[in-house]
């Protein structure tokens, strides 16, 4: 009898992703801080502008409207990198090692046990081969043969399954980690693209942007990929539900979670001839970490001279 | 001793063999040896006196080769052990004896040398037969429980290799006296000049044995004690590697819900799994080492068997005269 299981994945080196989250952070932080730059740049100007046109007394106060409405665009925009940046290091970080361990486990125990196994159990077949001894008691032992090489194969597809209760799990929380630095990598080339971007007369235009982009970045990371809605909980819920599945919690050969008896009592007539697979890897493992938040600059128009007006009832012109 | 000088071999007694009621199927049948095993579901004790004990080598055959006479008129080729005959007929001037295995050419390799030591020898291609009741064994069994009745918790159930119950192993008496072995009917003389001992094959082919013993569902054994003694070390092997690159790596695992980070929900099903994996890997090293626990006293049975058969082959060559 032959049986198999697809096994998860390959079993290539699987290293901790923090240090690529923290590069897209790094990137990231230096996109914004660009955005700020060009913005603070570009209000020289503008401030300038708001003094020229409101006389009098409320020319320091136009300036100071202005300046003081793009300063809170751009510590909107750090907040909003600071949330994300806080969300990593204390929501997803600390499970850097996670994936690398679980699948260290995969490669280490559960392949080379499974390795392990397939010479004994061929070892076993062969034996059922061996005609040096005849008679009742040969017949009675090569009987049970069947029955051990089949609790052995049985057990092989178990430790697969093993293999993929840490294999898969692995590639998901590794998934999660690849997702993160795909979205801030993908933040920080947008944020650096606005931080190039001529505003014309829209002041703090692009901090604005980044701080849009960056936003929508935080609602992703908190709402789904720390969560697994709509990113990787379906994938996990399938994994989960293959690993209590009867085809796994009902064995066919183990039964009763007893490896079986070398006995007369021994029933050789009922062994499994199926070659279903007890656990497929599941499809949508593949297609975690790919995924990531749809950002865009939003609608904000920045801050206009027009924005720095005084606004008293008395009214300034 | 026969008066024609052949060794005569008993089975062990109160083991199995030529009970009060096989008398009569020896009458019609070649005598032969039939193997009980304790460990068939009706166990020995049902078998009217326990396992029997299997003729380790074709019986007649111990003893000093250069007593014997031509019996089997087949001249001077040597002694021709009978599978099942129980008495086996000895050649002139054999200096090595034919062995009467499932091919009756392998040869009891250690008789060449060892007559009258009853030995199956160590030699390669060593073999006996010996028939057994076709539905009497049962495998190999727990050799701590090789008791006939009682079921073994585990292992194979020997096929009865002849141990006799401690109890019931009986001094060979000279057949025809008050106790231990019943008397022997032996058929009448179908063998030119001989004793009356029929001799169902002279040379030394098991299958022919199998064949006169066929109506009874008597079916004939071979096996090599080397050969079974390797299955038991083969099995041992397969112990001790299971343990060592399976058991015990399975068992070294010992994981928390925090190993698996934000896919906790994975935790419980995976270390279920593991839990049972723990298990059976310990149940299936366990159940190995009993396998290969099995075949070894399996092998040691034999061996002892057939020391027990050389020892009352001689006691029989001493007292003489099984009647023909």
């Amino acid at each position: 009898m032959t049986t198999t299981t697809q096994t998860p994945m390959t079993s290539a080196a699987m290293q901790s992703l923090d240090p690529d989250a923290v590069r897209a952070l790094t990137s990231l932080k230096a996109a914004c801080k660009a955005c700020e730059d060009a913005d603070n740049s570009q209000a020289k100007k503008g401030a300038e502008e708001a003094g020229d046109k409101y006389d009098g007394a409320c020319q320091d106060d136009a300036k100071r409207r202005f300046l003081a409405q793009g300063k809170a665009i751009v510590d909107d925009m750090w907040a909003t990198f600071n949330t994300l940046q806080d969300g990593y290091q204390s929501s997803l970080r600390p499970h850097e090692n996670v994936g690398p361990r679980l699948h260290q486990v995969y490669t280490d125990t559960w392949v080379v046990v499974g390795q392990k196994i397939a010479p004994i159990a061929s070892d076993v077949q062969t034996r059922g081969q061996q005609d040096h001894w005849t008679g009742a008691g040969a017949d009675d032992y090569m009987k049970q043969l069947p029955v051990q090489l089949a609790a052995l194969n049985e057990f092989s597809q178990y430790v697969a399954v093993a293999g993929a209760g840490v294999e898969t799990p692995a590639q998901l929380q590794q998934a999660v980690f690849t997702a993160f630095v795909t979205m801030a990598g993908g933040a920080a080339q947008k944020v650096q693209g606005y931080a190039g971007t001529d505003t014309s007369d829209h002041y703090f235009q692009r901090c604005a942007w980044a701080a849009n982009t960056l936003s929508q970045c935080v609602d992703w990371f908190t709402n789904n990929l720390m969560t697994g809605t709509g990113t990787w909980q379906g994938a996990l819920d399938d994994h989960i539900q293959q690993m209590t599945s009867t085809s796994v919690t009902n064995a066919a050969v183990l039964t009763g979670d007893s490896w079986p008896k070398a006995t007369k009592t021994t029933d050789t007539s009922k062994l499994p001839t199926g070659t279903d697979p007890k656990y497929t890897v599941p499809s949508a493992v593949g297609s975690v970490g790919t995924e990531g938040p749809i950002t865009d600059r939003g609608d904000s128009s920045g801050v206009s001279v027009d924005d720095a007006a005084p606004q008293s009832p008395g009214g300034y012109a | 001793m026969t008066a024609f000088g052949h060794e005569e071999r008993v089975q062990e007694s109160g083991v199995v063999g030529h009970s009060y009621d096989t008398d009569d199927r020896l009458e019609d049948l070649d005598i032969y040896e039939a193997l009980v095993n304790p460990h068939d579901g009706q166990g020995g004790a049902q078998r009217k006196g326990g396992g029997g004990a299997p003729a380790m080598m074709p019986m007649g055959n111990t003893g000093s080769a250069s007593k014997a006479s031509g019996f089997s008129g087949t001249g001077g080729a040597g002694v021709s052990g009978v599978s099942g005959a129980g008495y086996g007929s000895a050649g002139l001037g054999a200096d090595a004896l034919s062995g009467v295995g499932g091919t009756g050419s392998a040869g009891l390799g250690g008789l060449s040398s060892g007559l009258g030591t009853g030995g199956l020898g160590s030699g390669a291609g060593s073999s006996w037969t010996y028939p057994s009741y076709g539905t009497g064994a049962a495998g190999l069994p727990d050799p701590t429980l090789d008791q006939p009745g009682t079921t073994p918790t585990g292992g194979f159930t020997v096929p009865s290799v002849g141990t006799p119950p401690t109890t019931t192993v009986p001094t060979p008496t000279v057949p025809g006296t008050a106790s231990g072995i019943p008397p022997i009917k032996v058929p009448s003389a179908s063998s030119p000049g001989a004793s009356g001992i029929t001799v169902p094959s002279a040379g030394g082919a098991g299958g022919a044995a199998s064949a006169n013993t066929a109506g009874l569902g008597v079916r004939t054994v071979q096996a090599s004690l080397e050969m079974l003694h390797k299955e038991a070390q083969h099995w041992d092997e397969t112990a001790r590697d299971f343990t060592a690159n399976v058991a015990n790596p399975v068992g070294n695992q010992s994981p928390s819900s925090v190993d698996f980070g934000m896919m906790t929900d994975a935790f419980s099903p995976y270390n279920d799994l593991l839990n049972r994996l723990k298990k059976w890997s310990t149940d299936a090293g366990a159940e190995f080492s009993a396998i290969s626990d099995a075949l070894q006293s399996a092998s040691g049975g034999y061996k002892d068997t057939e020391d027990t058969n050389t020892a009352a082959s001689t006691q029989v060559q001493t007292h003489s005269s099984i009647p023909v």
